[in-house]
């Protein structure tokens, strides 16, 4: 019962908080488009370039409840984690660590939250699914539990072993903060790559999203009604594919009427869902229980602790306190570079050894990589390995609760914002500038161009989203999501380092017309944190 | 030099008034602003630093409106908030060196003045290891040199000994003593032995309104002859606590002599006595909770 109420009270917490409204949004413009019309640019279900089977409530359910689960793991992951971080940060955990709470009750309390949350996200995609199918109209039976089932069998395992990962994350000291994030991202890709279907499908333990389930019951039922889908080499994917070619390519379509869960395919299932829950134990070995919280909380919070107690660490004997009239005149004289040289200090100071370690192998590969390597993966891994460092930028005066000290400062915004922006983007210069030398030489100067626009972009986007609460979260899930679109998937619009693809004039504009946008939301939410 | 507050009002969203008609002049001098948790004084104070809107009223700087034009009061501002956090990975150099440059400060004679300001809030010694590692105590010093950074003609500390251990707080009054020669400042508290020995002017803020202002004088002469001395036995108490509102006790023998805040006797033996600062804080307070509740 404790445990529940704890839970209940920390999802109370996070929905109370406007970015949970606007997580939910997204899921509706998400749940919407993982179901593509014939003519839309691009498909959420490939096999063999034009067979799929009819929107009816079997498929709606299968094709989102997979997608959703995709999103759980690269998204969702990094939407729930930061929880037990915040009960560190925020002294609660120094409260809780002085009561009866039990390692594992608390653990599974975050868990079941975060379960809480994507519960929520689940059931908008199934809603938003079920109004969609109506829409696209291709066969409008309504069968609730046909449609509610793929997200038992798949969504559920998926979120509960996100879930449990967040936690087991959260409590794990060093994949605690950012570099977590890095981990569970290379991670995904090792899972993601072992898991690739071969051939007939792939064993249940590599089967992680339960996609090869589906893959090979959808596959039967295709070469059952077009024999000739069976006489090409096997195509399969679920998730975004971009192409222009499907606006016009024409789908063939077939009933199909969902995966039958017994046996087999259940016990797989189940077998993920025991993984889910095992990690949640497993946490319970390297969380601290907030051990060295409390001493944390003592240090942040003057008034709990007893002034004769903090003083006892002041090395120095007391002695009477020099005149202020001693001290040499303040004189003002404002400097711009003396601001962007402190911002760069606070920016670097923050960063750890292995920040560091990567940022050199980066310049290094930039330097040793063939051209095309450079373009296509150094300089868009450049572009992904300072994301923490932006994203920080709009919430940190929040997150170390210094606002009311910087903020009352002259001219908040005509000086400090440019300061910070500045700093962010040379973050980006820095990284990328052996690989922009090596396109220089190339004479691809439009590349070097995309590229400081890129470094100017991302801590801009930073400080447009930073204002609102969660928008650091967000800018990150938005970089990571358009760096798979984009640099990965070589989408032009998607491309922001405008390195990989080559742009369009009108691409230009765009990417223009959205830094003047970022600036214009960039000043207006700085001058909303500074007067509220 | 004058900050004029005129009829400040404040509500958050979706509650009551938390300021509500609050008018001060300051002029140079020392002015506490005394008054109990949740009175409102933070959210004065963040007023006055420009970093909260006022919902009614205005605030003016030598005749500049604030909503007008913040950056005339910023430039001469000093903000010591209550609760405040500073970067952990940054020495206290490196930090106030960030604010001096962000307050607008000559790099140069910043520098400078950042060692001597440490020096004076005795932290020289660990001026370079990084902040995250300083006691409660140490970073509210490191608060209090970022808030004299640039020399202050204005300035504003919120319950500024918070984490001070008694000697600090001697030495910190007499520094702001001395300040208040040429600057106005204004500090808040809701302990009356704070500012008891060191306010030219104490302005008494309660439920969101001045409820008394003026010299400490001032204060203890309204409250002549509401404060009382009556000797009860141990067991009694409790029970007169009940009924009246009980400023300190003290144990003599077997009885139990405890001052009390009332218009009229609370006991056919008490007498009345002269009231201290705390007596008519407590006189005052009361009072203005009796003028709402009528
Ligand atoms: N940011 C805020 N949002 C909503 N209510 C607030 C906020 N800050 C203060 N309050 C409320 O305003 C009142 C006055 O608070 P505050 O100014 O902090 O008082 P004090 O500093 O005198 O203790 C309190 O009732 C408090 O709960
Ligand atoms: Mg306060």
């Amino acid at each position: 019962m404790h445990l529940l109420r704890l839970a209940w009270a920390d999802v109370l917490e996070r929905t109370r908080q406007p970015g949970y409204l606007v997580s939910l949004l997204v899921m509706v413009w998400m749940g919407h488009g993982m179901l593509p019309r014939e003519d839309a640019g691009y498909r959420t279900f490939v096999f063999n370039e034009q067979y799929r089977p009819s929107y009816g409530p079997e498929w709606v359910g299968t094709l989102t409840a997979v997608l959703t689960s995709v999103y759980f793991l690269f998204v969702g992951f990094y939407l729930v984690r930061g929880t037990i971080e915040r009960d560190r940060r925020s002294g609660v955990g120094a409260i809780l660590a002085t009561s009866r709470m039990s390692k594992f009750g608390y653990l599974a309390s975050k868990a079941l939250s975060h379960l809480l949350v994507l519960g929520s996200m689940a059931v908008v995609v199934l809603l938003t699914a079920l109004v969609t199918q109506q829409l696209l109209g291709e066969d409008r039976r309504i069968d609730l539990a046909a449609t509610l089932t793929p997200f038992v069998m798949l969504t559920v395992p998926i979120a509960v072993f996100v879930s449990a990962s967040a936690v087991f994350f959260d409590s794990t000291p060093v994949i605690r903060g950012g570099a977590g994030n890095i981990v569970w991202f290379v991670l995904l890709g090792v899972i993601m790559a072992s898991g690739e279907m071969k051939e007939g499908g792939t064993s249940p333990s590599r089967d992680l999203m339960g996609a090869g389930i589906v893959a090979r019951d959808v596959i039967r039922v295709s070469q059952e009604r077009y024999p000739e889908s069976a006489a090409s080499a096997t195509s399969f994917s679920m998730g975004l594919n971009f192409s222009e070619r499907w606006k016009t390519l024409e789908t063939r379509r077939f009933d199909w009427h969902g995966v039958d869960w017994s046996g087999e395919a259940a016990a797989s299932r189940l077998l993920w869902l025991l993984v889910g829950c095992a990690v949640l134990g497993l946490a319970v070995v390297p969380f601290d229980r907030f051990e060295h919280a409390a001493s944390a909380l003592a240090a942040r919070r003057p008034r709990l602790r007893l002034g004769a107690r903090s003083e006892a660490a002041s090395p120095e004997p007391l002695t009477p306190m020099r005149s202020a009239d001693s001290l040499t005149p303040a004189r003002a004289a404002f400097r711009f570079d003396a601001l962007l040289r402190a911002e760069l200090l606070l920016l670097f100071r923050g960063q750890r050894w292995w920040w560091y370690l990567g940022a050199l192998g980066l310049l290094i590969a930039g330097l040793a990589a063939p051209l095309t390597g450079v373009r296509r993966i150094v300089l868009p891994l450049a572009s992904f390995w300072p994301v923490f460092v932006w994203s920080a930028l709009g919430h940190r005066e929040a997150r170390d609760e210094v606002a009311s000290v910087v903020f009352s400062c002259a001219r908040p915004l005509h000086r400090m914002l440019p300061a910070t922006w500045l700093a962010g983007a040379s973050v980006g210069l820095v990284l990328g500038a052996t690989g922009m030398l090596r396109l220089a030489l190339a004479g691809d100067l439009a590349a070097v161009a995309g590229w400081v626009l890129c470094a100017l972009l991302a801590p801009l986007l930073a400080l447009a989203c930073g204002a609102w609460p969660g928008g650091g979260r967000l800018v990150e899930v938005v970089w990571l999501f358009a760096w798979y679109i984009g640099p990965m998937n070589r989408i032009e619009f998607a491309d922001y380092t405008g390195v990989v693809v080559p742009r369009s004039p009108q691409v230009w504009l765009a990417y223009a017309a959205m830094l003047l946008a970022l600036a214009g939301f960039a000043w207006w939410g700085r001058a909303r944190q500074v007067t509220r | 030099m004058q900050l004029v507050i005129e009829g400040v009002g404040k509500q958050y969203a979706g509650r009551g008034w938390a300021l509500d008609g609050v008018s001060l002049t300051l002029t140079p001098g020392l002015t506490g602003l005394l008054g109990p948790n949740g009175a409102g004084k933070s959210t004065l104070m963040r007023i006055l630093a420009a970093l909260t809107r006022p919902t009614r009223g205005r605030v003016t700087w030598d005749g500049v409106d604030l909503a007008k034009d913040p950056d005339r009061l910023r430039a001469v501002l000093g903000y010591l908030p209550q609760d405040f956090g500073v970067y952990p990975h940054l020495s206290a150099v490196e930090f106030l060196e960030y604010i001096a440059a962000a307050k607008g400060l000559d790099p140069a004679s910043a520098k400078r003045r950042i060692v001597e300001l440490l020096e004076m809030v005795h932290l020289a010694e660990p001026r370079h290891r990084p902040l995250g590692g300083f006691s409660g105590g140490m970073r509210q010093r490191v608060g209090i040199a970022q808030a004299l950074l640039n020399d202050p003609q204005l300035l504003i500390v919120d319950e500024p000994t918070a984490g001070l251990d008694p000697e600090e707080r001697v030495r910190f009054r007499n520094l702001l003593l001395e300040l208040a020669g040429t600057r106005i400042v204004l500090l808040s508290t809701h302990i009356v032995s704070d500012i008891e020995a060191a306010a030219e002017r104490i302005a008494v803020l309660a439920d969101g309104r001045v409820i008394a202002d003026g010299t400490a004088e001032a204060l203890l002469l309204a409250a002549e002859g509401h404060v009382w001395e009556v000797a009860l036995p141990a067991d009694q108490v409790a029970s007169f606590r009940e009924r009246h509102r009980i400023g300190t006790t003290q144990r003599r023998g077997e009885a139990v002599v405890a001052r009390v805040v009332s218009d009229d006797a609370p006991h056919p033996h008490a007498r009345t006595t002269p009231p201290t600062l705390e007596d008519a804080y407590l006189w005052h307070l009361d009072r203005a909770r009796a003028a709402v509740r009528v």
